[in-house]
């Protein structure tokens, strides 16, 4: 599903992840590694918001030679996101819903069943840290994407939005093969993700522990 | 606790303030030189004599009442902006333990660190002011030079109190502007949302930037008021136009950075993204554009306006650059200034419309995914 090929990441001539030529199937995964391993880093160059060197591609579909039908396959939720104050919540969903191609009833679906109706409508910001990650999780669902990057998921969200966030992942698994990699340093839930295979991040390299 | 606090205070707002502003300096800086390379090449005034007219400016501060009020409200002004850039930070949550650490000391010594955190601020017109009162009293003017250090002193008590009141008072939420608030209802394209930004949150930035374009236009105008219709004249106002925007670019590169880095996963083609930002330049530039098509022809018009959003795209692709800051920023663009001063005066004009956006391009293609991080 998802293919590296010499993947390479440094800032300022430092390197901090070197990928030579790995395959991920489809699945869920969580991405572990201790703090400023390159966790955040490896998913926004998989989003396509960093650059690298070498290559990242999903099936036949390269993100240097094919970058919007690239970036359609791809979603992404920042650990802390950040959007302007003056949007509403329903903005941005909309924003978003327009850009990835999501069916007309697919955003007021999410929407309501993040329980994110009675506020959608207000200024971002208004919007406590848990409420703008809920929206990040909303967003990082719509469209048809064959792969949902999430960073740090966990992080300020409530027991129930988790329940919903969980029952998601699932679905959308099972139901559309769409793949996750999820990275978070609280441990999640493998009873509520069977199936769910670890990576991990060791010395600036990927291990696949499956 | 004090020390503590008038270090803590110091870093997290003088030196932050003067870090943001340094591009402000700057700019008047190199104005200045600019100013004075200017005049020597002209080689018609002596050095004396300009040494006279910076004394009969100076003595006309303390004296005149038209120059005095200017002064007066520039300081005005700026104790506006020290006010609003410490408010700001002082809502960021980074500096919210203030609210629950400094606030536990007495009044009397918060009230005292503010009035040494806004006395710093205000050193650079402090300094100016102190300058204008000796030769003012040297030359018997005692009244209107204890007024202006008066009125600014005021200006920093009157700051110290508002920062003061501020960080004492609970917390509330941020009610919307009114704009924002009467614009809810409208589709808000994504390549425009930072004019809605400017428009939110940066008004003063907007309408010095404007003041300073209409300075800019009325000065070189009124320079060369024998060759008006040159179209070498033109171009020539037409960039002073793009370099008093240099700040509004640089904001909108921020803004992207910090709420829009999204965008990087959205489904664009590069060209999209290179160009639809100019939308927001075509809102922003309005005013100037309007005057542009009202004075001058059609077709002198259009290679204006090509001119001016060539030099745009150009300036927001150097801020791909790697690890640009605004002082390097401000750097590239008076050298690129003088350059294409260089150009328009050898009439080469016009080639400079599709080499901006040649340059614009490549520098956008090879950075356009740079992780510099901008402050």
């Amino acid at each position: 599903m998802l293919h590296f090929n010499q993947f390479e990441k440094s800032y300022f001539n430092h390197l901090v992840l070197k990928i030579d030529n790995i395959k991920i199937p489809e699945g869920i995964f969580w991405i572990k590694g201790s703090n400023g391993s390159g966790k955040s880093t490896l998913l926004k160059a998989i989003a396509g918001i960093l650059s690298f060197e070498g290559d990242i591609a999903i099936s036949t579909i390269y993100l240097k030679n094919h970058g919007v039908s690239y970036r359609k396959l791809v979603n992404f939720a920042e650990a802390e996101p950040l959007y302007p104050e003056f949007l509403t919540g329903f903005e941005m969903v909309d924003l978003f819903a327009k850009a990835k191609g999501a069916v007309s009833d697919q955003k007021e679906t999410l929407i309501a069943e993040m329980g994110m109706k009675p506020y959608i409508h207000n200024p971002l910001g208004s919007y406590s840290s848990g409420m703008l990650k809920k929206l990040s999780l909303v967003l990082a669902f719509l469209g048809k994407p064959k792969l949902i990057l999430l960073d740090e998921p966990l992080n300020t969200i409530d027991v129930e939005s988790l329940e919903i966030l969980y029952r998601w992942i699932n679905e959308k698994h099972q139901n559309e093969k769409i793949s996750f990699l999820l990275s978070s340093h609280q441990p999640l839930d493998e009873l509520k993700l069977p199936g769910l295979k670890q990576i991990n991040i060791q010395d600036k390299k990927i291990i696949l522990n499956f | 606790m004090s020390l503590l606090s008038n270090t803590a205070l110091k870093k997290i707002f003088v030196e932050g303030f003067y870090r943001t502003h340094a591009g402000m300096l700057v700019f008047i800086f190199v104005v200045l030189i600019s100013y004075c390379l200017f005049i020597n090449t002209l080689g018609t005034v002596r050095p004396d004599q300009i040494d006279f007219w910076q004394f009969f400016f100076t003595i006309s501060l303390v004296s005149n009442p038209l120059i005095l009020t200017f002064y007066l409200i520039g300081s005005s002004l700026y104790a506006y902006k020290s006010l609003k850039y410490v408010l700001n930070q002082m809502a960021l949550p980074q500096q919210e333990f203030l609210y629950y650490s400094f606030t536990s000391a007495a009044k009397k010594q918060q009230f005292m660190a503010w009035c040494v955190v806004q006395t710093c601020i205000f050193i650079p017109l402090l300094c100016y002011t102190l300058y204008a009162i000796t030769i003012g009293i040297v030359f018997g003017y005692y009244l209107i030079s204890i007024g202006i250090l008066l009125f600014q002193v005021l200006l920093i008590v009157a700051s110290a109190y508002i920062c003061l009141k501020e960080n004492n008072r609970l917390i509330e939420a941020n009610k919307p502007d009114c704009l924002i608030r009467v614009s809810r209802k409208w589709n808000k394209p994504v390549f425009l949302l930072y004019t809605f930004q400017v428009f939110n949150q940066s008004k003063l930035a907007y309408v010095l930037t404007k003041l300073l374009s209409w300075v800019l236009i009325s000065s070189v105008l009124v320079v060369f008021a024998d060759l008006k219709d040159d179209s070498r004249l033109l171009m020539l106002v037409t960039s002073c136009i793009v370099v008093a925007h240099v700040v509004l670019i640089y904001q909108e590169k921020v803004f992207n950075n910090r709420y829009l880095s999204f965008l990087s996963n959205f489904p664009f083609t590069k060209e999209k993204i290179f160009f639809s930002f100019c939308l927001n330049y075509l809102v922003l530039l309005l005013p100037e554009i309007c005057w542009i098509f009202t004075n001058f022809g059609i077709l002198t018009s259009f290679g204006l306006i090509a001119f001016t959003f060539s030099t745009i795209l150009l300036f927001r692709s150097l801020l791909l650059l790697n690890a640009m800051q605004i002082k390097g920023f401000l750097i590239w663009v008076f050298s690129l200034f003088f350059l294409f001063y260089v150009f328009i005066m050898f009439g080469f004009g016009l080639i400079l419309i599709p080499l901006n956006v040649i340059v614009a391009w490549i520098l956008f293609n090879r950075n356009y995914l740079n992780n510099s991080i901008l402050c």
